[in-house]
């Protein structure tokens, strides 16, 4: 049996692996087609194991990670309902609090903390460095309105995602709204004028922090695909 | 007024589990490697029900990174996805026979202090001598 160890500890000496192997030959379960009562309950875990990823991913867990414990939550989701036990059996009543409290015992906070400061400047700047590009300039103007816009949408699907795990169409449509009205309320307040202009190097200085944490995760990502983590 | 009090045995079981619940996990682990699941199916096996499946999970994490214990990928006999596996380190290992003892330790002592016969005897017992 291939074993691939996923953490660096060392293993109590003559501690053997006892886990069965499959069955040669045997085909992995086939797809078949679900009943009202399944499909509900399938939605229910694509909802809470979305409810954990985002929340996973928003409170600093490295990628590697999020993919290994949404495999292994996934895993006994799966196991849970075919012993006839809802999503609900498993993560408790609140799937938030669920994925904060395996969050907080996964990795410390300062880790986390370290990790979402590298990583949202990173992404400031890959959307700074993808404005310059299209407007094909070196320097950019950035106006109260294009500002507000752009907080709305951030705040907006970062505050539904952790609740909800995903936008979805309604969420874009209402997230999206509010970042046009809060646009033209600035508009209104401050302006169309240029508050500041950003050169090109600010957007390249704000993505240095990440750059290890974003190769880290696309290593992490290959090697899970990989080794068959989902 | 019933209801309430199975409620109330149901959240004394749970706060008791909730207790001793890392000490189970490296119990169970120290009988052989297991995964997620093994661990809930177990537990029920030997009558103790978790509110919450997933509760095991945060302690298995923490018990990680304590260096209690170790893990790995492997098949499960189920089938699907390779199933991450956890077994014990020598940390682990001593740390279970630590809380062995504790156990044991404190199980007699709550016994004793519980155990009605004994301790109205030991109470009357007491009496006697004070008046003597």
């Amino acid at each position: 049996m291939t074993e691939q160890t996923t953490s660096g500890k060392s293993a109590r000496d003559g501690a053997t692996v006892t886990a069965p192997e499959l069955e040669p030959g045997r085909e992995p379960e086939l797809e078949r087609e679900l009943g009202p009562g399944e499909t509900t309950a399938a939605a229910e875990r694509t909802r809470v194991l979305a409810i954990c990823r985002s929340n996973w991913e928003y409170r600093g867990i490295d990628d590697a990670s999020v993919r290994e414990m949404l495999a292994e939550l996934s895993a006994h989701l799966e196991e849970a309902a075919a012993a006839g036990r809802s999503a609900q059996d498993v993560v408790g009543p609140d799937a938030k609090a669920f994925a904060a409290t395996w969050a907080r015992a996964r990795t410390p906070l300062h880790r986390r903390v370290l990790r979402m400061a590298a990583l949202t400047p990173f992404v400031l700047g890959s959307l700074l460095l993808l404005t310059h590009l299209i407007d094909r300039t070196l320097t950019l103007s950035i106006e109260a309105p294009r500002l507000a816009f752009y907080a709305v949408i951030l705040v907006g699907t970062v505050a539904v995602e952790i609740k909800r795990g995903s936008l979805g169409f309604k969420g874009w449509l209402l997230v999206g709204g509010a970042g046009v009205a809060f646009a033209q309320i600035a508009s209104s307040l401050f302006g169309d004028g240029s508050l500041l202009r950003l050169p090109l190097w600010v957007a390249l200085l704000l993505m240095v922090p990440g750059l290890p944490y974003a190769y880290a995760d696309t290593r992490a990502r290959k090697t899970g695909a990989a080794a068959g983590v989902r | 007024m019933t209801k309430e009090l199975s409620a109330s045995h149901d959240q004394r079981r749970s706060q008791l589990l909730r207790g001793v619940l890392d000490l189970c996990l490296l119990a169970l682990i120290g009988e052989r490697p297991r995964y997620g699941y093994e661990f809930v199916e177990a537990l029920t096996e030997s009558g103790l029900d978790l509110v919450s499946e997933g509760s095991i999970y945060p302690l298995l994490a923490r018990m990680e990174r304590a260096g209690l214990v170790d893990s790995y990928r492997a098949p499960s006999a189920a089938g699907g996805a390779p199933r991450k596996y956890y077994r014990l380190t020598e940390a682990g290992a001593a740390e279970l026979a630590t809380g062995r003892a504790t156990w044991s330790t404190f199980t007699v002592a709550v016994s004793r202090t519980l155990d009605d016969e004994q301790h109205s005897h030991h109470e009357q017992h007491g009496h006697h001598e004070q008046h003597e």
